[in-house]
């Protein structure tokens, strides 16, 4: 095990140095555009870690249940695990060029799938947008 | 891929720039001239841009002049883009039919010397800043007006620009994009049912144009008083169905027409409605839903190959880097209009 600060933290403080001492001497214009975009994905990164390997996991089940597959043990190994997310992803793209989400109860289900894991791709990617999102989505 | 290629080019120093512009001004005036002001201007990803004031002695170009010179970055173009040269043409035909763009006054290699219409481009800043309050509420109907003089310019006005024409048009504009979305390989189910859903509603193209192909908020200037006032960034121009220029400025991307909870310029409506004052033709309900999803469709494509652009090592960008990651929220959008039936 790494001794402290963890993963996270270390992002954390490079993101907190870069906000408190180089963004506020930075004038060209460009840069400092830049270098809040780099910033923001720093941001992303530190939300993305905790968590990821079980969230992986999950999208695995839900994808072999989709695709009427049995749910195997997950692949203890990361790099492994996102393969065989990636795969499964891809036998459902297949199976929508194949007409299974054309219609009915197919359809809803495909839908509502794909549209949980956008969901969870925005809350790691701009959680705030997320929320301006689903908050006009509940208006009449 | 890991292949980076070649090293980046380096970065044009403004000097060399600003002597290289002035010597080749002067070759094709055959006058003598001085570059009065010179700024680099923040860029595109794909451009580097210069401002520059340039006083010309004598001739027919005599007098003060207020230019921009757009050059092209480094890296392999992307497929799609227009050559300089196609670009140059277009623009002078479009200013030749009364359109407003830049007047174009010379190509110089992998750049662009154009007319500076002074404005403001970014959509955030037209939003907030009071000094646009009086044009904001007549902005869309602008953008839509425009768009319709753009699609009236016949397309054999520029010939050889790319795309396609007849009936076929519009899906040959889908089968592009679906190329360019094979050619990436990855898995993306949200973009697979968007093409599943275009695919049996393409509409047959009625009448073939000059499809701007980037027409939104943030792509023209516009002027405290006169509101919309030139149309920049043709690269991406082909012919085909005008139905893409109309369903691209819908994008919530672009901050230009109202979303729920998020009011801008005003309903995208308001935009085909100024399209078809000047027109005479209106999208179906039918087609404007099939042009909002070809949209979104297109544009997560094309982000698709952004992002690319910097894994590939085309060109490293943070900016390319986080598009990767920003195309969740037109997904999300995506699917909103596809559950809408």
């Amino acid at each position: 095990m790494q001794d402290r600060p963890t993963t996270v933290e270390l992002l954390e403080a490079v993101r907190e140095f870069l906000e408190g001492h180089v963004v506020p001497r930075l004038t060209e214009r460009g840069v400092r555009y830049r270098t809040l975009i780099a910033l923001n994905v720093l941001r992303i990164v530190e939300r993305e870690i905790p968590g990821r390997e079980a969230r992986l996991r999950a999208e695995l089940a839900a994808l072999a249940d989709l695709l009427d597959r049995p749910r195997d043990a997950p692949p203890a190994d990361a790099a492994l695990l996102e393969a065989r997310v990636q795969e499964a992803n891809r036998a459902l793209c297949e199976r929508i060029r194949a007409g299974a989400a054309d219609t009915g109860p197919g359809r809803a289900r495909v839908l509502a799938h794909v549209g949980a894991m956008v969901e969870e791709k925005l809350r790691i990617n701009d959680p705030q947008r997320l929320a301006t999102f689903t908050a006009a989505r509940g208006r009449p | 891929m890991s292949d980076r290629g070649a090293e980046p080019p380096a970065e044009p120093t403004a000097d060399r720039v600003r002597d290289e512009l002035a010597a080749f001004i002067e070759r094709e005036t055959r006058s003598r001239v001085s570059i009065t002001a010179f700024t680099a201007l923040p860029g595109g990803t794909i451009r580097h841009a210069w401002a520059l004031d340039v006083e010309i002695a004598t001739g027919a170009l005599v007098g003060r002049h207020r230019l921009i010179y757009l050059l092209d970055r480094g890296g392999k173009p992307l497929g799609s883009r227009l050559g300089r040269e196609d670009e140059f043409r277009l623009l002078a035909a479009m200013h030749g039919a009364g359109v407003r763009v830049p007047r174009p006054y010379w190509q110089l290699g992998q750049g662009l010397i154009l007319e500076r219409v002074e404005g403001e481009v970014v959509g955030r800043r037209l939003l907030r800043e009071r000094a646009y309050e009086g044009v904001r509420p007549r902005l869309l109907e602008q953008f839509g007006a425009e768009l319709a003089r753009i699609h009236a310019v016949p397309p054999d006005a520029v010939p050889g620009l790319p795309g396609s024409t007849g009936r076929g048009a519009a899906r040959a504009q889908l089968d592009e994009i679906e190329r360019e979305l094979r050619e990436g390989g990855e898995p993306h189910p949200a973009l697979e049912l968007a093409l599943r859903w275009l695919r049996p509603r393409t509409p047959a193209t009625a009448r073939v144009v000059i499809v701007h192909g980037d027409y939104r908020l943030g792509n023209a200037v516009v002027d405290t008083e006169r509101g919309l006032a030139t149309v920049l960034d043709w690269e991406l121009a082909h012919l085909g169905d005008g139905g893409e220029d109309l369903g691209w400025m819908c994008l919530r991307y672009w901050g230009g027409v109202d979303y729920p909870g998020e009011p801008t310029l005003g309903p995208w409506e308001r935009f085909l409605d100024g399209y078809a004052a000047v027109s005479g033709w209106r999208l179906t309900p039918e087609l404007a839903r099939y042009w909002q999803v070809f949209a979104h469709f297109r544009w997560g494509v094309i982000m698709l190959r952004q992002a690319r652009r910097h894994l590939e090592g085309v060109e490293r960008n943070i900016e390319l880097a986080a598009i990767g990651r920003r195309r969740a929220e037109v997904e999300w959008d995506l699917l909103r209009l596809l559950e809408e039936g």
